[in-house]
């Protein structure tokens, strides 16, 4: 068992103190950031300085501008640095004759030369004084992401919807097991060198998942860590104040897309359908599909093996599914055709135009093809398949502010 | 047996019982994807294993592939072949370790020619990445991949960074039979282990010009040093020759105080925390220190006194009287750290550069230095590896830690040879301080049996300091900076008007507002 981690995340109580340190950043506006950061030494505020230093980031992070502030400083440096400047005269016709090429006023040729450098750039809030909630969420998801960042195994719990969750994780590559614990599912990450040993090299695809925890009204995260003092231990589970709009949820995916090509030729397409219970374990279909009286489910499977693609297909078996379709990534499967005879699986290809493209009529040559060799599915799984609660999503209804601890 | 790569493994599949893939070495069972996996980087033990065992792989789909020819290599010289033969006789596995500046470069595009096999050439930053890839190809008609500082291009010979290649290494790690890690010293660090856990890759070069003790990630993942020369090897021939210059500094009497006093405080904590535990390293110590206030304010007073001796009055005015003195010079300016170096850019207004200053910005400011419009430029890092400047002949040290292997690289930067040139070195060290022992220690890596002594006898607590190893401070500098760059607009200097933005107004904002809060007063 390896030793608890702490990570002191920020709520309501830290109110008092963060605003305190806004006041302060307001009596350093225009200054650079490092002053700040002296003034808020010399500030006395009576809060451990890595808690004073992680709403700073939260600051820092919440202030966006980046490019903008880039381009700004590198024109300003192109005009003002060159030649070394000796003596204060030849220093201050330089700065006179940047300030004249720039259209700025000499005294603030200081402020834009470092617009873009974290530590020399002014202290400026062009969005007016951020509410300390705001920063404590930030900080909060800064803070869970760190810890993931140096983890290799993560356990996340939740009770509505992972779909979201298991599409990041094998997005990111991760392998992800689904599994069924009462009313809640199960995701257990890791990536595939973890295998052979502890690794934080999965640390920034297990951290993606971290934004998408907003859209969990209730999760427990399990987060084993590998740091220098040895194998730390983390949890975390609501009440915790998070961002609304943080997570990066891709455009349009070759499922859905799917979906829609579907849809065009007539068929019923629900995306997403609720998981199907396999035993212990989720199945995640991307799409169920109804076609010509035939609902058949489809899911699109990476990397894979002949005995992965069997015993995927037992899985669905044992939910009492017989009507699925694998669709599989042609450049990353086996391409032994003599092996692979299943009319349930399905090739699609990926080109660096389209991306994945799963061709619509192929699959519904196969829901056909099920249709006539198997009766039609009802629309609740079988015996041996359970499908959990569709409990809503918050995600949607609250985007645009943070959820805070009743 | 069926041997395929996945996301930075092997996965086995057999092709009867008889075939027991737990049995090999390394292999692992993947209960998600149903299948024996094993590392990638253990695919030529298992390939021989599997031979030795007299089991035909069916299917190996981790063939890398061959190259086309047309190589035009520059002519080798003597320890460059030497190299080249030492590494091919270690099985093509193995360390170069050569001064900077001496063509290491051309030591590992022979190797990728003479091997004939698709190639990955691993740099630690954006910089090296141009380099690499601009140097192959001019030696090879064919194109050339980049992964890194935007751009995902892969071809048989591939240039990535290091941080680029950790997430390609899980798509693209069985594309390559060689694998060429620059700055190889950087293993198990900046460059993460797993990048190299995760390629197929048989043949493995390391280049270094400061190889690290036996025994750690290098030596695992890529091979021992197989060949190795010092400076004091090659200045005069290969390299260009120098003189280190010390530049003894005063602090003022008011600098001498505080530095005394954070000194003081400093070596109290530590000298208590010692005498119980005698063996603490210094990332030990620093861990007990954050335990207590006491411990705390001892690490801020040390974080303190550094700052002093990073640039106290004496070294503002040595750098002007040296860069006065050589005003017809191309200086690059060595800080300890990217306070101090913009401090410096500040004052003189010599551009910066630093991890914070994007590629576009960085190779136009090296265009204007070679082309003599900028002849100082000022970093704290990322000047010290791999950046090509052949015209630069004046080294100032300002500041740096006691590292033999920076101390190496910098003084590289000024040595690649030039018909009559002597490069000079100053380096700037405040006297009576715990700089003296830093400079003592860095100059052992340079190899010269006359290198100067430094200017005055350490202070009496500098032993402390050396038992602080202040080098265990992270050093590396990722290359997933900013990318300040994305803009690739470049204003030519007519147009350089600053636009419409609120960046630019709050600037002006917030100097109104400090000038009615102070009555104008600065």
């Amino acid at each position: 068992m390896s030793a608890a981690l702490e990570v002191e995340l920020f709520d309501g109580r830290d109110a008092a103190w963060i605003d305190r340190v806004l006041d302060v950043v307001e009596t350093a506006l225009g200054q650079p950031w490092r002053m700040l950061t002296e003034r808020l030494d010399a500030a006395g505020l009576r809060v451990p300085a890595r808690r004073v230093a992680a709403i700073v980031r939260a600051l820092r992070a919440s202030l966006g501008g980046r490019i903008e502030r880039a381009r700004i400083a590198r024109m300003a440096r192109g005009a003002a640095l060159g030649m070394p400047a000796l003596d204060g005269a030849a220093r201050a016709a330089r700065i006179t004759a940047a300030a004249a090429e720039l259209g700025i006023a000499p005294e603030d040729v200081d402020g834009v030369l470092w617009a873009d450098i974290a530590m020399e750039r002014p202290v400026l809030l062009p969005n007016g004084r951020p509410r300390a909630a705001d920063l404590a969420a930030i900080a909060n998801l800064d803070r869970i992401q760190q810890a993931l960042r140096r983890a290799h195994r993560a356990e996340l719990v939740v009770w509505d919807r992972a779909h979201e969750l298991v599409r990041t994780a094998k997005r990111f590559g991760l392998l992800a097991s689904v599994s069924r614990r009462g009313d809640a599912t199960v995701l257990g990450v890791t990536g595939p060198l973890a295998l052979f040993r502890a690794t934080t090299i999965y640390g920034n695809a297990l951290a993606a998942l971290a934004p998408l925890l907003i859209d969990h009204e209730r999760f427990d995260l399990d987060v084993t860590c590998d740091l220098r003092t040895g194998e730390r231990h983390l949890h975390v589970a609501p009440p915790v104040l998070l961002p609304s709009e943080t997570a990066r949820r891709p455009g349009r995916r070759p499922a859905a897309r799917l979906g829609g090509e579907l849809e065009a030729r007539g068929c019923t397409v629900e995306a997403e359908p609720p998981p199907l219970a396999s035993g212990e374990q989720l199945l995640f279909p991307e799409l169920a599909v109804e076609h010509r009286g035939t609902r058949a489910y489809v899911e699109l499977v990476g990397f894979s093996t002949d005995e992965y693609l069997a015993h995927r297909l037992a899985q669905y078996r044992s939910a009492g599914i017989d009507a699925v379709v694998l669709c599989v990534d042609a450049t990353r499967a086996e391409d032994d055709g003599a092996r692979n005879e299943d009319p349930r699986v399905l090739r699609y290809t990926r080109t660096r135009a389209r991306g994945a493209f799963v061709d619509p009529t192929a699959v519904l040559g196969a829901i056909e093809r099920l249709g006539a060799t198997s009766r039609p599915p009802s629309r609740s799984p079988g015996a041996g398949g359970r499908s959990p609660s569709r409990a809503p999503s918050s995600s949607r209804r609250d985007r645009g502010r943070p959820r805070c601890p009743p | 047996m069926r041997i395929r790569f996945d996301r930075g493994t092997l996965v086995l599949e057999p092709d009867g019982a008889h075939e027991d893939p737990s049995q090999l070495p390394g292999a692992c069972w993947d209960a998600e994807l149903h299948a024996w996996r094993a590392p990638a980087c253990g695919y030529r033990e298992l390939a021989a294993r599997l031979a030795e065992r007299g089991l035909a792989v069916t299917r190996d789909e981790v063939r890398p592939a061959g190259l086309d020819g047309g190589w035009k290599l520059a002519q080798a010289r003597w320890y460059q072949e030497v190299a080249l033969a030492r590494w091919l006789a270690a099985d093509r596995r193995g360390v170069v370790a050569l001064p900077t500046g001496t063509g290491k470069t051309v030591v590992a595009i022979a190797a990728i020619a003479q091997l004939g096999v698709s190639a990955l050439c691993l740099v630690p930053t954006r910089v090296l990445l141009d380099q690499w890839a601009r140097a192959l190809a001019a030696a090879w008609p064919h194109p050339i991949g980049r992964l890194g500082d935007g751009e995902h291009h892969l071809a048989p010979v591939t240039v990535a960074t290091y941080t680029s290649a950790a997430i390609w290494a899980q798509r693209a790690g069985d594309r390559f039979g060689l694998v060429v890690v620059d700055e190889a010293h950087h293993v198990g660090a900046w460059c993460p282990r797993e990048v190299l856990e995760m390629l197929v890759a048989p043949a493995r070069l390391g280049l270094t010009a400061t190889p690290p003790a036996p025994g750690g990630a290098l030596d695992t993942l890529v091979g021992p040093v197989v060949y190795a020369l010092a400076v004091h090897d090659l200045a005069g021939h290969a390299l260009a020759d120098y003189e280190l210059i010390p530049v003894p500094i005063t602090l003022t009497g008011e600098e001498r105080l505080r530095y005394r006093e954070l000194r003081r405080r400093f070596s109290a904590a530590y000298a208590a925390v010692a005498s119980s535990m005698p063996h603490l390293s210094w990332q030990e110590f620093v861990s007990v220190a954050r335990r207590s206030a006491g411990g705390r304010k001892a690490l801020d007073a040390w974080r303190a006194y550094r700052a002093l001796l990073a640039y106290p009055h004496g070294k503002r005015a040595a750098l002007r009287q040296v860069l006065a003195r050589h005003a017809t010079s191309r200086a690059l300016i060595f800080t300890g750290d990217n306070a101090t170096a913009y401090a410096i850019a500040r004052e003189l207004l010599i551009p910066p550069i630093t991890h914070e200053i994007g590629r576009l910005e960085r190779e136009q400011l090296l265009e204007r230095f070679r082309r003599g419009e900028v002849t100082a430029l000022v970093s704290s890092q990322v000047l010290d590896e791999g950046l090509d400047i052949p015209d630069a002949d004046l080294a100032i040290i300002v500041g740096g830690t006691s590292s033999a292997r920076r101390q190496v690289q910098r003084v590289g930067r000024v040595l690649r040879p030039r018909a009559g040139k002597r490069a000079l070195v100053y380096e700037l060290v405040v006297e009576e301080s715990a700089e003296v022992d830093y400079v003592k220690r860095r100059r052992a890596g340079l190899g010269a049996p006359d290198a100067p002594d430094a200017p005055d006898a350490p202070d009496a607590d500098a032993d402390a300091e050396a038992e602080a190893k202040p080098d265990a401070e992270p050093d590396a500098e990722p290359d997933a900076e900013p990318d300040a760059e994305l803009d690739p607009e470049n204003e030519p200097a007519s147009r350089r008007r600053l636009p419409r933005s609120r960046w630019v107004a709050a600037v002006a904002a917030a100097r109104d507002r400090r000038a009615q809060r102070t009555g104008g007063r600065p």
